[in-house]
């Protein structure tokens, strides 16, 4: 990694590579965290403590984890919590297009899938230059991949002893930290971004309520139809010349 | 037994799967510019989704006022670009106060 960095350092400005070398830190520290509240959680349920660690280390995407271990701590059919499991991870699907020119080819591609989830996809879109968003990709999604089977082992040991983390607010951390990574983002897109985002998640809160989860954020998608991303810009190569 | 750790499988496989559509279809096919476009407004959306669906149902209910609030103050924050850390720090700080002042 470190080496990775210095090759990347003239392409990059000292103060943006400190700023989200920090930024991925605290992104890590906060996965971490959540993962000892969501081994705790899963032990809570008097699952052994293996089923939560190996589900942290094969698929290492907390919301469908959650959902999997409530639905087979509730007793139910461990298809329907792979099945619902599956629906929330769709996402990934377009995660891993938009993700995939930061990968590199190969072997850093295979390996690299494994390591796209929302906090490293939010890096890899919010950076200024190609060379912080492949950084922080990277950065952030290995880091992600280590930290997360770490934390939900310490929280499975550590179970009881907790008590419940959320009296410190930080149900709130996770929230915050996409917020953080995509408004920007959305802001910088200009009205029409800013108007889908809004719509989409409008659109998700909305139906959250009553439809199984992973469902109200691909409905969000139909928020897309405010953009309109597919028709040509002003800002094509080809028509501002 | 065996039926858990198949569910799992699955689970992992098919997420894996998910993720990899992407990156190694790419070597073959190179979505074109507006399809790009598009990719990249859908992750945002969703993104954005993700956010707002945990800033506001906890453990699959409507959560209370404390985590909606930490939650709108990090938009507030994110808007008018402030530090990451900030915006992280404010968000729990605001959470917990509200949470300690009884909002649930």
């Amino acid at each position: 990694m470190y080496a990775f960095i210095l090759l990347n350092m003239d392409t990059m400005n000292r103060t943006e590579l400190h700023s989200l070398l920090r930024s991925v830190a605290v992104v890590c520290l906060a996965g971490g965290i959540l993962g000892i509240s969501y081994g705790a959680l899963a032990t809570g349920y008097g699952l052994p403590w293996w089923i939560p660690v190996l589900l942290s280390v094969a698929v290492v995407a907390g919301a469908s984890e959650m959902m999997f271990v409530a639905i087979i701590g509730a007793g139910g059919s461990p298809w329907l919590a792979a099945a619902a499991g599956l629906l929330v991870n769709a996402r990934h699907i377009p995660f891993g297009f938009q993700v995939a020119p930061v990968m590199g080819h190969g072997l850093r591609s295979i390996l690299g899938a494994h390591a796209i989830n929302d906090e490293s996809t939010s890096f890899a879109l919010a950076g200024s230059s190609p060379a912080i968003r492949r950084l922080g990709f990277w950065a952030c999604g290995v880091g992600i991949v280590l930290v997360w089977p770490l934390g939900t082992a310490l929280g499975t040991w550590l179970g009881a002893f907790l008590g419940d983390l959320d009296r410190w607010g930080l149900d709130a951390v996770f929230p915050a930290m996409i917020l953080a990574l995509v408004i920007p983002k959305a802001r910088a897109g200009g009205a029409a971004l800013t108007t889908a985002v809004v719509v989409g998640a409008a659109i998700t809160v909305a139906t959250a309520s009553f439809l199984p989860a992973g469902l109200p954020e691909l409905l969000s998608l139909a928020a897309i139809a405010v953009a309109r991303p597919w028709r040509p810009t002003t800002t094509e190569p080809e028509l501002s010349s | 037994m065996t039926e858990l750790l198949a569910a799992i499988a699955v689970l992992a496989v098919g997420t894996y799967t998910f993720r990899a559509t992407g990156p190694l279809l790419r070597k073959r096919w190179k979505p074109s510019p507006a399809l790009q476009r598009t990719l990249e407004v859908a992750s945002v959306v969703l993104l954005a989704a993700v956010a707002a669906r945990s800033g506001t149902f906890h453990d699959g209910e409507l959560a209370g006022g404390a985590l909606i609030g930490g939650a709108a103050v990090a938009a507030v924050l994110s808007w008018i670009k402030a530090p990451f850390l900030v915006i992280v720090g404010v968000a729990v700080a605001v959470t917990a106060g509200l949470r300690f002042a009884g909002l649930g």
